[in-house]
């Protein structure tokens, strides 16, 4: 099948072709589409809110106090005269940032665990799992709050009550792959050139993880946002006056009936970022995931 | 001898990756009658696809297009899915490559044949259904029928799971058989007996078959012509007897590329594809 | 001494009341360049007996001796870098992830060797490919292709044995006249020796001068490739089964 296609020079080479495959198929998926769209937006936004933002997110102004969504306000004002808008944009870092520290924490613990307890089996297996198992039992909100309620409320403590909570499925998801293909030929073949089980696992397990862990980090993203959004919300995650979205749907909540575009602004944004997450993540299974089939 | 089947320029073209389409089968013809058809190839050369869209069980994203496709006066072309369905399994049966794929894995052996029993005649009782199974499972050569129809797909052996569903098809009594690599999966003294018995019921009831393999020597002692294909199209036909004096020259480098027992331990004559064997008509 | 030594080999699978013995008191004695054949059918063992060589077996008891090096009190580097094992199915036997280069290249940096690149190069024009292929994936390549990558990467550690375990059964037979005359010419050329496991007597005779079949876990008879020309075997079982095979 290859026989047409051009000689390649370099490993590099090799990745990029295989990566330009991977984008021209993904491509062909119009939600996939619109859920990398909200996910760049969301990131341009965080990057680039000093310079799209038309108000200073903390500078109170009591003239312009809940205003509706008009020329001045694009997107109405909140009870201390605040753009909503502007807040909304300073509000995408706050998520990023809770997002990204959640991920990298939760993910590579998971991948960890799970890959050592499915490699080797046995005691170790036994141990790590029955861990994991503590943690899957309890109520992921109430294990949130009561380790917020410990450290203390603000957002890097919110964002590591959500890891706690977050890493034992990418555990379990890791195990299970890992079982699947620690006997597979091309495993034993390693094995047999005399590498070491550390190497075995670094090189040529954890790359067999990869791909269905990446559908799952996608997936978790909305979930953690909504999570970050609720501890907000009960006033255990960002404080005021961060433009945390959570938070600003609480402090809007007052004036529902009302003023409803205080607390349904932030809200469309929740609902938008973690929208685009699950398109990302419906489009990347669809892909990746070698056990769904392939729709053309 | 009237037709049973016919297909007249048979066309599968699967979507391509960067779009447009493959052809994976290209203008099939196949007349025949109640006789022993081989398709012989190698694999990707299209003779499955052939017989999956005869019964119109294509992948979903397989587009089969044909001139004409009839059996037996039915125009498969233009038949409704009803009509299909009472083709499959009914008047056309098919067995597959691995028994432990193509069985139902938590109902028993027993319970399955008479499934396809009662499928086929739905006023018979259920304890006639189990006797005329039990019948069915004798004459496939299983001793102890009554325990067999006890048990679940993955306790009995391949050879077992691969009369069981040959006892599954012939219930139905049908009027063409397919068989796809029914013996790839089995050893050698088993496949043996498992392709006499299949003979034996075949020639008694005088049905068609179309014995889909991509083992030659086989396919030749079997058939009664053989119709060999490679990348998609009919590169020779030719009677079973003849086989040794093919003319196509694929068709004599597959015959000269296997070792034989007692053979030469020298190297073994490589097949020298010819990019024309794509394109060149059916051949000899 | 045989350059490989295999006495009284048992080998079972599973514990207690569900352990199963696969094989029992195998014993094979192969020359230092011979092609040794082991046939049989289906969960006879024959495969199974490569797998404990190869230490991918956990429970056996009795001996391995291959190229002088104890299967099991021998260092294990040692013993990898005299023998390496090449498996059925080339579609699960190379990593979907490795380059064609990486996965011939893995042993010898595993091992420290030295000449990587060079070495890798080597490996893969003398299985007939070419060095542009070290930058393709697993699944750019057709099942022959696969096949010989899989033999260059047990080449890689220059070893004096190779299993080979049904090497071209998931090959078509054009392909499979293809990978057979490799595999002698590497013989020839390298004084290898191959433990060769089938299910196609036709594939023995043409490699092996001498076979064993086996039948549910016992070596039932030795013999050399005139008997199995001539069918004038000892046992009932092998005559059957080269009755069959014709």
């Amino acid at each position: 099948m290859s026989e047409t296609a051009a000689p390649r020079a370099s490993a590099l080479q090799a990745r990029l072709a295989e990566l330009s495959r991977f984008a021209r198929a993904f491509r062909r998926n119009p939600l996939g589409m619109v859920g990398l769209f909200i996910g760049l937006l969301l990131i341009l936004a965080a990057i680039f809110a000093p310079w799209l933002a038309t108000h200073d997110p903390y500078a109170p102004d009591f003239g312009g106090r809940l205003t509706p969504p008009g020329a001045e306000y694009w997107l109405g004002s909140d009870e201390l005269g605040r753009d909503i808008y502007t807040r909304i944009l300073y509000g995408s870092r706050i998520t990023l940032f809770i997002v990204a520290l959640v991920i990298f924490t939760s993910a590579p613990i998971g991948l960890f665990m799970g890959v050592i307890s499915g490699y080797f089996g046995g005691w170790i297996d036994a141990v790590l799992m029955r861990i994991t198992d503590v943690f899957l039992a309890v109520p992921k909100l109430l294990l949130a709050l009561a380790f917020v309620a410990v450290l203390g409320p603000g957002i890097v403590n919110a964002a590591l009550a959500i890891t706690l909570t977050a890493w034992p499925p990418y555990a379990r998801l890791a195990r299970a792959e890992t079982l699947a293909v620690r006997n597979a030929d091309y495993i034993n073949a390693i094995r047999l050139a005399g590498a070491s089980p550390i190497r075995i696992i670094a090189r040529h397990v954890v790359p067999m993880c990869t791909s269905s862990m990446l559908v799952r980090v996608t997936f978790d993203m909305a979930g953690i946002i909504l999570i970050a959004a609720g501890l907000g919300f009960i006033g255990l995650g960002a404080q005021p006056p961060l433009p945390e979205w959570g938070a600003m749907i609480a402090s809007g909540r007052r004036f529902i009936f009302d003023q409803w575009w205080v607390a349904a602004m932030p809200g469309a944004a929740i609902f938008l970022v973690s929208l685009g997450f699950n398109l990302l993540g419906d489009a990347l299974r669809d892909l990746l995931d070698p056990h769904a089939v392939r729709r053309t | 001898m009237s037709a049973l089947l016919t297909i007249e320029d048979l066309t599968v073209a699967f979507p391509r990756d960067g779009g447009g389409e493959e052809l994976a089968v290209r203008g099939v013809n196949l007349t025949m009658g109640r006789e022993k058809v081989g398709i012989v190839g190698e694999s990707g050369s299209g003779k499955s696809l052939t017989a999956r869209c005869i019964l119109g069980v294509q992948a979903v994203h397989a587009r089969c297009t044909a001139r004409a496709m009839r059996f037996d006066g039915v125009d498969l072309l233009t038949a409704t899915p009803r009509q299909m369905r009472s083709l499959r399994g009914g008047r056309i049966g098919m067995v597959m490559q691995d028994p432990r794929h193509a069985l139902d894995p938590v109902q028993r052996i027993g319970d399955q044949i008479v499934e396809a029993i009662r499928l086929g005649d739905r006023k018979i009782s259920r304890r006639d259904a189990w006797a005329k199974a039990r019948n069915m499972l004798e004459s496939v050569e299983i001793r102890e029928p009554d325990r067999v129809m006890r048990l679940y797909p993955h306790e009995v052996s391949g050879g077992m799971g691969q009369r069981v569903m040959i006892a599954i098809v012939f219930v139905r009594e049908p009027d063409l058989l397919i068989a796809d690599e029914v013996t790839s999966a089995l050893d050698v003294t088993v496949s043996a007996r498992i392709l006499e018995l299949l003979d034996e019921m075949v020639t008694r009831r005088n049905m068609g078959l179309i014995f889909i393999s991509h083992d030659l020597n086989l396919v030749s002692r079997f058939c009664d012509r053989v119709l060999v294909m490679y990348a998609g199209r009919v590169v020779e036909e030719i009677a079973a007897a003849d086989l040794h004096n093919a003319q196509h020259p694929y068709t004599q480098g597959l015959l000269a590329c296997m070792p034989q027992i007692g053979g030469p331990q020298e190297p073994l004559p490589v097949l020298q594809r010819q990019e024309s064997w794509r394109e060149e008509g059916a051949g000899a | 001494m045989s350059e490989i030594e295999i006495e009284g080999l048992s080998v079972s699978y599973g514990e207690g009341r569900g352990q199963r013995q696969v094989v029992q008191g195998a014993d094979i004695a192969v020359e230092k360049g011979e092609c040794f054949g082991l046939v049989g059918e289906s969960g006879s063992g024959k495969s199974t007996i490569l797998r404990a060589a190869m230490g991918l077996a956990p429970q056996w008891q009795g001996r391995i001796e291959i190229a002088g090096v104890d299967a099991r009190k021998g260092p294990r580097p040692a013993f990898l870098r005299k023998v390496q094992m090449v498996f059925q199915d080339p579609y699960a036997s190379l990593h979907p992830r490795l380059l064609i280069g990486e996965a011939i290249a893995e042993p010898m940096r595993v091992n420290r060797l030295p000449r990587v690149a060079e070495r890798t190069v080597e490996l893969l024009e003398a299985i007939g490919l070419t060095a542009a292929h070290r930058y393709r994936y697993p699944h750019e390549l057709s099942g022959g292709q696969r096949q010989r990558v899989a033999i260059a990467r047990a080449l890689a550690l220059d070893p004096e044995v190779l299993l080979l375990d049904e090497p071209t059964s998931a090959l078509d037979v054009s392909i499979q006249a293809e990978v057979l005359n490799l595999l002698n010419k590497l013989r020839a050329e390298r004084g290898l020796t191959y433990l060769i496991v089938s299910h196609d007597l036709a594939v023995i005779s043409h490699m092996c001068s001498r076979l064993a079949v086996m039948k549910e876990g016992r070596i039932v008879e030795t013999l050399g490739r005139e008997e199995l020309t001539t069918g004038a075997a000892a046992e009932a079982y092998t005559r059957d089964l080269i009755a069959a095979s014709r």
